[in-house]
């Protein structure tokens, strides 16, 4: 088990790296409200999915450079899970996948999102509609429901939020709840077509940039936050947090590299 | 069960037990005055949350999940326009001040302070706060001037060994017209280093306009984010083992306002992208 950067390295030279470089400029998305997370947040809608690996079975991530148009975002790398679906029209959901079981250390963790975020998959028509998540939250209890309890407000989306707008909702979770494990509803006042995606986010890396393309570099192993293994068929995907224009268009450059091990 | 180990640390995070969450801080206003000597020379930008590009009616600082359980921090990520010295702090209102007329103006939220938290296994022990005036009406055609005590020479606040201080200094605004958002760090009685609570503010002079928020800041971290502009910093604070709890103390009776926020000692006026990761404690 890789538990050091020596490790890493063997594994490294062991199976081989596997790296992406990655760039995708996208249009303009819709500004968030305290009443949607309080900050602007944008998905790049070109993901990568972990392949196949031989002689190891999963992966950390080594290595990632970020650099953005914008100036005034925090890019954040991350495998990311449809929690559920929902269609405007008809107001239909469509349950997703649980978060997934982890590897943290020596221990099997049932990770929950953190940061779950609500993706505009086709352009909304409707007027600020309220989202209700109900939800299992970080410590399994099911029937968790988003604006509820003290502190907790509902989630308002802006009116036809565009495409890939992405609505960071937990600030809007139940009160004393932090994540997500899973999703069992998702419902809208009104609205008469789009759909959106309950994304549940395991951040990989970030790069805060204080200027345009002029991001810090972390190595991943180096901060000290979870590193989670990421396993063939994982979906990778880019998200910006941050900054006051978001009608600007953005472009993302990348490159990752990820060394494999047996776990 | 609180957190024991690093590993334990990062499952709670991996298990959705805390906090990752970005958002943008920007001063209330752009219309600061720099400090001079007879206002503490150290001049202050309070940054509160700002969705886009404007601030809320209500100014308030960097939200937390709704819950009570405390919420220690473990990373800071930070990419600025400004430089200097940031903290990353809690600050409580401890009243507010009408700066045109004279006398004793201080409203003051008596019941909640001295704010408690258990420090060093003991618990609801007093905290030491940083005393800080914003400005939040700006004065006119004359510089203000205050000092901490009544005008019959009563005591003016509680320092950090509980005892009651009678101010002696006269902290006079750096301009008759003293801008929104300006904020100074009054001086207080030689050898005093803080205060638990602030009970008068004598206005010696009047303004013709004008009037301030009294904060006791608890001053969480510092984050240098170096000279020049466009700065980009990373602060791991489980390295350095510096890892504060985002939660607000308890007041001591009743309720106070208080907001997490950034200060900076400097009246630029950047915006700041500010990403705050933090584990639930048990």
């Amino acid at each position: 088990m890789i538990k050091d950067s020596n490790g890493v390295l063997k594994a490294a030279v062991t199976y081989g790296l596997w790296s992406r470089f990655w760039a995708q400029q996208t249009g303009a998305s819709s500004s968030a409200t305290v009443d949607c997370g309080g900050v602007h947040g944008r998905r790049f809608d070109r993901t990568i999915t972990v392949p196949s690996m031989s002689g190891c079975n999963q992966a950390l991530l080594t290595n990632c450079d970020m650099s953005c148009g914008d100036a005034n975002c925090t890019p954040h790398f991350c495998i990311e899970y449809t929690l559920g679906t929902l269609a405007i029209s008809g107001n239909v959901f469509s349950a997703g996948v649980t978060m997934p079981i982890k590897k943290i250390g020596s221990v099997n963790v049932q990770t929950a999102a953190l940061k779950p975020v609500l993706v505009v998959t086709t352009v909304l028509a409707a007027t600020l509609p309220t989202i209700t998540v109900t939800y299992t939250n970080q410590d399994g209890q099911s029937g968790r429901v988003t604006g509820t309890g003290t502190g907790s407000t509902p989630i308002i989306l802006p009116t036809n939020a565009a495409v890939n707008s992405a609505f960071d909702i937990a600030p809007h979770l139940q009160s004393g709840d932090t994540g997500i494990q899973s999703v069992q509803d998702i419902d809208t006042s009104g609205g008469t077509s789009g759909a959106l995606a309950l994304m549940g986010l395991l951040p990989l890396a970030y790069n805060p940039a204080a200027k345009q393309h002029g991001p810090v570099h972390i190595p991943p192993l180096a901060l000290s936050m979870p590193q989670y293994r990421v396993v063939t068929g994982d979906r990778l995907a880019m998200y910006i947090f941050g900054g006051f224009t978001p009608g600007n268009s953005i472009n993302a450059k990348c490159g990752f590299a990820f060394a494999g091990e047996v776990g | 069960m609180s957190v024991s180990t690093l590993d334990d640390l990062l499952q709670r995070i991996a298990a959705g037990k805390g906090m990752s969450r970005t958002l943008d801080m920007v001063s209330a206003a752009t219309t600061q005055t720099a400090a001079a000597l007879a206002s503490g020379l150290i001049s202050g930008t309070l940054y509160y949350q700002v969705p886009g590009t404007t601030h809320l009616s209500t100014l308030v600082g960097f939200t937390l999940p709704p819950g009570t359980l405390p919420l220690l921090l473990t990373h800071a990520l930070l990419g600025t326009g400004s430089s200097g010295m940031l903290y990353i702090e809690r600050q409580y209102l401890i009243g507010t001040v009408n700066l045109t007329a004279t006398g004793d103006r201080l409203s003051h939220n008596s019941a909640g302070f001295p704010a408690l938290r258990t420090q060093f296994g003991q618990a609801s022990q007093p905290l030491t706060l940083t005393p800080l005036f914003e400005v939040t009406t700006a004065t006119s055609v004359t510089a203000p001037e205050v000092r901490f005590r009544t005008a019959a020479g009563a005591d003016g606040y509680i320092n950090q060994d509980g005892n009651s201080v009678v101010g002696t200094r006269t902290f006079t605004f750096p301009n008759a017209a003293t801008g929104v958002a300006s904020c100074y760090m009054p001086m207080l009685e030689l050898g005093d280093s803080g205060v638990r609570d602030i009970t008068n503010i004598e206005v010696v002079t009047a303004s013709s306009t004008g009037a301030m928020n009294v904060w006791g800041v608890e001053l969480l971290d510092p984050i240098f984010m170096g000279g020049g502009v466009d700065v980009a910093k990373v602060k791991d604070f489980l390295h350095g083992l510096n890892i504060p709890d985002l939660r607000p103390a308890t007041p001591t009776s009743g309720s106070f306002t208080t907001h997490l926020c950034l200060y900076g000692n400097t009246s630029n006026n950047g915006r700041i992208r500010l990403t705050l990761n933090g584990v639930t404690n048990s």
